[in-house]
């Protein structure tokens, strides 16, 4: 649906093409297509500049495949390995400590404060740095952006599990509940390493939850 | 609240759900599909917005680890979280006298069911996909210059109804658990408060496991030592 999706937007220039042009340039207008889908305006920039460079359907073709591949890849790494993950975290702490309208625009904002702009500008960028545009990428150097990002992530993973550790929501602190906090990052080191699916984490949760729950209080009174 | 007033709350949240479930895939992407904005949405429209934001807090991160690269099709999780979010407030509204929290933890039990279940319709929704996209490309090639956007249509209307779909019938098995675990007698109610918290746990433990990187690691470690100091420092702390 990518391929189709990929036609539908770069359809009314196509339309433009001379009927004699028409069938192939919809040929590879809706060809197989699959990359991450914020990187899709800057492939239109770069195959439409290249079209207007008298570029032939076949060499067309190619730069869309070629791009692909490795725009996916930067763009899984940074939207959905790092963004995302970043913007939820930052989200659910706003949502912890400040309530959850905040905790709304906290995510929505961080996300698509670089995903939009990504999207509206990409097609400028593509069309204009055309065979140039792995370099002009490389000058926003997304490889450090994503370390940076990286380190604030973990940095508010750390925090949240200090406020899990040490608040409730009900406002009613136990060591009971933090033990389960514990128990839950536990279980989800463990289920990454052995590459357990999720269903199998949470049964571990619970049944760990439920024993921490009946049995810590029966072990230690004091609590 | 009387039994029309259910089914219209629940057709008014499936409609809602099955809207923002095209965020996840098929339209737009702004992450309003997250569960941590889709859940107190919901919450909000069908008037328990605490239950929204407890369960959307819960289920945010445990499937962030799991990504969408290739071909691969991962559990839908927004659809889990707005199918559990919506069953949980209507049974919440049935049954006030349990205790919310209780029925938001055993609420988001069945949740990776769900998840897989959604992403089941997801895969079916992408197999009859490929049967537009083949027949549109045919069209579109014959000169019918309207059937991308056609085919495009025809995509979102087939993700809105697994979503609307997914959330009618995920949501009767979700009270149809709900009924089931409110048998259980009250002593077991306080159990509640550790499983959902070791899902918050579990949550974060993924998104720091699944970095699979040295800083993220090490940067957790400080982020918790720096909060655990404040805490104490601020009197925030503890038991």
């Amino acid at each position: 649906m990518l391929g189709m999706g990929y036609g539908f937007i770069t359809r009314p220039l196509v339309d433009k093409l001379p009927d004699a042009e028409l069938p192939e340039a919809r040929r590879q207008a809706t060809s197989f297509f699959n990359t991450q889908p914020y990187f899709i305006p800057l492939t239109v920039g770069i195959v439409e500049r290249g079209r207007e460079e008298n570029w032939d359907e076949a060499k067309l073709q190619g730069i869309k495949q070629n791009v692909m591949g490795p725009f996916g890849a930067l763009g899984d790494a940074f939207f959905w390995a790092t963004l995302k993950p970043l913007a939820a975290v930052a989200g659910l702490c706003a949502a912890f400590w400040l309530g959850a309208v905040w905790g709304i625009i906290v995510l929505l904002v961080i996300f698509n404060l670089f995903h939009l702009p990504v999207r509206l500008w990409g097609v400028y960028l593509g069309y204009n740095a055309f065979q140039n545009t792995p370099l002009q990428l490389e000058k926003f150097k997304p490889h450090t952006v994503i370390t940076l990002m990286s380190i604030l992530l973990g940095l508010l993973s750390g925090l949240i599990l200090a406020g899990f550790l040490t608040r409730t929501l009900l406002e009613e602190t136990s060591p009971i509940v933090s033990l389960s906090v514990i128990w839950g990052v536990i279980v989800a080191f463990v289920g990454n390493l052995s590459s357990m699916p999720i269903w199998l984490n949470w049964l571990m949760v619970l049944v760990g939850a439920t024993m921490i729950g009946l049995c810590i209080p029966c072990v230690l009174p004091a609590f | 609240m009387s039994f029309f007033e259910l089914i219209g709350k629940a057709a008014l949240g499936a409609v809602i759900g099955g809207a923002l479930s095209l965020d996840t895939v098929a339209a737009g992407q702004f992450l309003l599909s997250s569960p941590l904005v889709a859940c107190p949405l919901l919450g909000w429209i069908l008037g328990n917005p605490w239950l929204g934001i407890t369960i959307g807090m819960a289920l945010a991160l445990p499937w962030l680890g799991t990504l969408p690269v290739g071909a691969y099709t991962p559990p839908d999780a927004p659809c889990a979280a707005m199918t559990v979010t919506i069953a949980s407030i209507l049974f919440s509204s049935v049954h006030p006298q349990l205790p919310a929290l209780f029925v938001a933890s055993v609420a988001i039990l069945p949740a990776p069911l769900l998840a897989t279940l959604a992403g089941f319709g997801d895969n079916l929704v992408y197999h009859c996909n490929e049967r537009t996209v083949k027949q549109a490309e045919r069209a579109y090639l014959a000169g019918n210059r309207c059937a991308p956007a056609q085919a495009v249509l025809r995509g979102l209307a087939g993700f809105y109804l697994k979503g609307l779909g997914m959330i009618l019938i995920g949501g009767l098995l979700c009270w149809g658990w709900l009924e089931l675990v409110a048998l259980l007698p009250p002593a077991f109610y306080p159990l509640a408060a550790c499983f959902y918290f070791a899902i918050l746990g579990l949550g974060v433990g993924t998104i720091i496991s699944s970095a699979k990187r040295a800083n993220v690691i090490l940067s957790t470690i400080t982020g918790l030592v720096c909060g655990l100091g404040l805490a104490y420092l601020t009197g925030g702390v503890l038991w």
